[in-house]
């Protein structure tokens, strides 16, 4: 194992990170908690709590969820994205590195970005609503399973795309309209039985109430059918990145 | 003599169906200077990124200094570098990142002196803590050479390392090539300056549609066409093959 090789993509990425830090960690930070301010503190004052958690405690593990996904999502993919595009990919695919060792390195780093992310998301969060937390070993596994899931599903996007607009295709059109109406801000309880039923088509609802279940014990689905949706989405991500390592599909021609 | 580069029978089909390599066969003997020639297209980058891992060859073997380019890859891959024909540089970091980045990928833990010599011996030493971007074409073209220096390679693969950049670079980095070879390093070559292969290069290789036509000493070469010079011989072989 190339452990020195691993780590420099890793604080490769993580510098990247760092040095766009206003669009990186400031922007996803400042919008999330703008919906603590609308859907919170403002607008959440007048809905009545939902299974006895205040509207504004309960909004929490689906932005958090919501930071996570997107922000792993987006970290992978453009990492390994911008040295395809710009021609550096050479210098990985010509050092004795293994597929492994590149994947994992864009991926923890990715993964790294979204929890810094979530984590400033949860304190910001506790400056206007109180959250105790039912099950910690279970939220923080689940959350990372979820996060470390779309830091593949990035990697894999990243090397699929082959311009800028098919880079952000799928988080636009895709993930973001399937992670609000996966039930961020409501529970799919109050919606008419047909909505329910296509509610249930859609892995974000699983992934919000998963953790809605790690924080408060309550879930709008078996938090039990939440850990395997997730496990599934993972074990896809693997299998098409175990894939590419066979074929070295758009890495190497 | 041991050889440096072994490759046998190897071929390159790229999935749109174009062959780039058919059934090259290739020595290159330690510590010398080899040249590739060969027109645009003739499948010179090809071979190069065949061995050091860019490209997945369609069939046949390559043994870099004993390893196999492809089940050794590690131990293949870590006794080479390659300078590429395109100038490729993250534009957003500095010079001294980018080389200390190259060394990384490698699996070699940062050395301050070793960056600190090939960045004087590149003329870049001064411009260590600028971004890339801010750089000159033929700077960035010497980051490049620093990067693939930074492995201490015992294989170098230039290919087309003078492609447009100003004579003083151009001589400054034949005198680094030299000195690269008298410490033992082999160079794998590709240019366009026939002058330069001419002068500097042991045995010369010529391709043409993906087949190596011959390889053969500079000596001999030049002795097949009395009183000619390399780039009047090109010509020749262009017409030929």
């Amino acid at each position: 194992m190339n452990y020195i090789g691993l780590l420099t993509i890793y604080k490769r990425e993580m510098n990247r990170t760092l040095r766009i830090m206003s669009q990186t960690i400031l922007a996803p930070v400042i919008s999330t908690s703008l919906y603590f301010v609308v859907f919170g503190a403002a607008l959440g004052t007048t809905i009545s709590h939902i299974e006895g958690v205040s509207y504004g405690a309960y909004i929490v593990p689906g932005l958090i969820m919501l930071a996570l996904t997107t922000n792993a999502l987006s970290a992978a993919s453009s990492g390994i994205f911008f040295p395809k595009w710009a021609g550096t990919i050479y210098e990985m695919l010509s050092a004795p590195l293994s597929y492994l060792e590149i994947c994992l390195g864009f991926v923890l780093a990715a993964a790294t970005r979204a929890v810094i992310i979530a984590i400033i998301i949860m304190f910001v969060s506790l400056a206007f609503v109180n959250i105790t937390i039912a099950h910690p070993l279970f939220s923080i596994g689940f959350a990372l399973l979820v996060t470390l899931s779309f830091a593949l599903f990035g990697f894999v996007l990243g090397l699929w795309s082959k311009s800028f607009d098919q880079l952000a295709l799928i988080p636009n059109f895709i993930i973001t309209p399937m992670s609000f109406l996966g039930g961020i801000f409501y529970s799919i309880d109050i919606l008419p039985p047909f909505w329910q039923t296509v509610s249930l088509f859609n892995p974000f609802v699983y992934m919000i109430n998963g953790l809605r279940y790690g924080f408060y014990g309550i879930s709008d689905v078996s938090p039990l059918l939440c850990l395997t949706v997730v496990a599934a989405f993972a074990t896809i991500n693997t299998l098409i990145i175990l894939w590419i390592f066979k074929t070295g599909y758009r890495l190497r021609p | 003599m041991k050889n440096s580069l072994e490759i046998t029978n190897l071929n390159k089909i790229y999935d749109g169906g174009h062959t780039a390599l058919s059934d090259v066969n290739l020595q290159v003997r330690s510590g010398e200077i080899f040249c590739l020639l060969g027109a645009n297209g003739a499948g010179k980058t090809t071979l190069i990124n065949s061995v050091c891992g860019i490209v997945q060859p369609t069939s046949g073997t390559i043994s870099v200094c004993g390893h196999d380019a492809w089940s050794d890859y590690r131990s293949a891959r870590s006794k080479l570098s390659l300078v590429p024909q395109e100038i490729m540089l993250d534009p957003f970091i500095t010079v001294l990142e980018t080389i200390r980045l190259a060394r990384g990928y490698f699996g070699k833990k940062t050395d301050h002196d070793l960056e600190e010599k090939v960045l004087k011996s590149v003329g870049l030493w001064e411009k260590k803590d600028s971004k890339t971007a801010q750089l000159s074409g033929g700077m960035k073209r010497r980051v490049l050479i620093a990067k693939a220096l930074m492995n201490e390679p015992e294989l170098l693969f230039l290919d087309e390392p003078t492609a447009g950049v100003d004579v003083e670079l151009r001589r400054s980095m034949w005198d680094m090539v030299k000195q690269l070879k008298s410490d033992g390093t082999t160079v794998f070559l590709t240019t366009h300056y026939l002058e330069e292969a001419e002068r500097y290069a042991d045995r010369i290789g010529y391709i043409a549609n993906g087949v190596l036509h011959f390889v053969k000493k500079k000596e001999e070469l030049m002795a097949e066409y009395p009183g000619k010079s390399l780039e009047d011989i090109y010509v020749e072989l262009t017409k030929k093959y």
